[in-house]
């Protein structure tokens, strides 16, 4: 007998054994805390909504960083936005495409909203990501962000979109009003001293985007 | 974003994923608190745990059998014990290393008793494979490591069972 077989074999029975040593579950007994039952219920409502279905539809604002290669892209329209070329943006007929160029900082640091609106819960993080969970009307707040590195682009679906010049801090950035209560509104906007791109996606107030805008700061310090 | 892509569609997924959270938090709970002796890491630990299970609650046939209950403690484990190494690192004097071992019954199985005395991050990498039958890639994404680390651990688990094994004088 080969080793896989014998794992596939033994690999229960060191189960068994494992679970031997431990008491049976109806035998454990803890009263768990508020703030995990709270995290805990806004994870079971999230398996509780077609969320499959929501985010796709959100695609509208999905901020995906992509690595593509350029000769994918046909742009009807382009247009510098910055004199050093950083970033530009290409306009096609059912969305906007923001291509990044330069060489950001090895390393970027990790940028989180100071403010969210009241009743929005952290549910999932990565570094470059956070998920929102307002667990009142169960609506899904994003926040994300991506370096301007060559060959980094990100999209915006423009359809059911108005978009509208904003300033973040006295920085330029585009705020995407859904006409389409289904589908989130969104805020990108570029700082090229830190090499990146923010985005917040939500089912929010435009005032509401710019205050927590405003209110993202770095958390720790690059290595 | 991606997470939401991957997370539990179906009623029966769902309904399978709270059975699975009703029955086994609070073993979950003890095995996290019995690692890190502080109850609201522990807390943490399970939290951690049903992320990762919730994204892979398809590969779970049964809501409750020994196989995911396995599963299940295997995952906190792992949870537990990442939490703890991050308190050690923190930590001004070294924290015993002996807190995090887990007890095995012995089964009669040689092959088995070699498994269960692997290093905890050997024998969790077999379980997850050999007995939960998740994939490479899978067991990367419900460890939290990336798929050329759980490539490299799923090797030198099985050299390292090899050489327990060789210690019974059985060759593979």
């Amino acid at each position: 007998m080969n080793l896989e077989e014998l794992l596939y074999e033994n690999a229960p029975l060191a189960r068994d054994a494992m679970l031997a040593a431990l008491p049976a579950p109806e035998e454990c007994r803890h009263e768990f805390s508020p703030a995990f039952q709270r995290k805990m219920r806004a994870l079971l409502r999230r398996q509780a909504h077609p969320l499959r279905h929501r985010v796709l539809r959100s695609a509208a604002a999905v901020f995906l960083a992509a690595i593509v290669g350029s000769a994918a892209w046909l742009a009807v329209d382009v247009r510098a936005r910055t004199a050093f070329f950083q970033w530009v943006e290409e306009f096609y007929e059912t969305h906007i495409v923001y291509r990044f160029q330069g060489v950001p900082a090895e390393e970027t640091g990790v940028y989180r909203p100071a403010w969210v609106p009241e009743g929005y819960e952290e549910i999932d993080a990565s570094d470059s990501t956070v998920i929102y969970l307002n667990e009142n009307d169960g609506k899904i707040l994003t926040f994300a962000y991506v370096p301007m590195q060559d060959g980094h682009t990100t999209g915006m679906i423009t359809e059911s979109m108005q978009r509208q010049s904003v300033e973040v801090d006295g920085v330029p950035g585009d705020f995407y009003l859904s006409t389409d209560s289904s589908v989130p509104s969104s805020l990108i906007w570029v700082n090229e001293e830190a090499g990146l791109a923010f985005n917040f996606s939500g089912f929010l107030t435009k005032d509401e985007f710019l205050h927590m805008a405003s209110s993202v700061m770095q958390i720790n310090i690059p290595k | 974003m991606l997470i939401y892509l991957q997370m539990i569609e179906d009623e029966a997924d769902r309904t399978k994923f709270e059975q699975v959270y009703l029955h086994y938090r609070n073993l979950m709970f003890h095995v996290a608190n019995d690692i890190l002796n502080d109850w609201q890491e522990a807390e943490d630990a399970v939290h951690q745990a049903f992320i990762a299970i919730a994204k892979h609650i398809d590969g779970v046939s049964e809501a409750i059998c020994p196989r995911t209950q396995g599963f299940v403690v295997t995952i906190v484990t792992n949870k537990a014990i990442d939490i703890y190494r991050a308190k050690k690192r923190r930590a001004v004097r070294p924290l015993e290393e002996d807190t995090v071992k887990l007890c095995f019954r012995t089964t009669g199985s040689p092959v088995a008793d070699a498994i269960a005395r692997l290093p905890e991050r050997y024998r969790e990498v077999i379980l997850l494979k050999y007995d939960a039958g998740y994939t490479n890639q899978e067991v990367a994404d419900l460890l939290g490591k990336t798929y050329e680390s759980i490539h490299s651990l799923d090797r030198r688990a099985k050299q390292a069972l090899r050489e327990e094994l060789a210690k019974e004088g059985i060759e593979v």
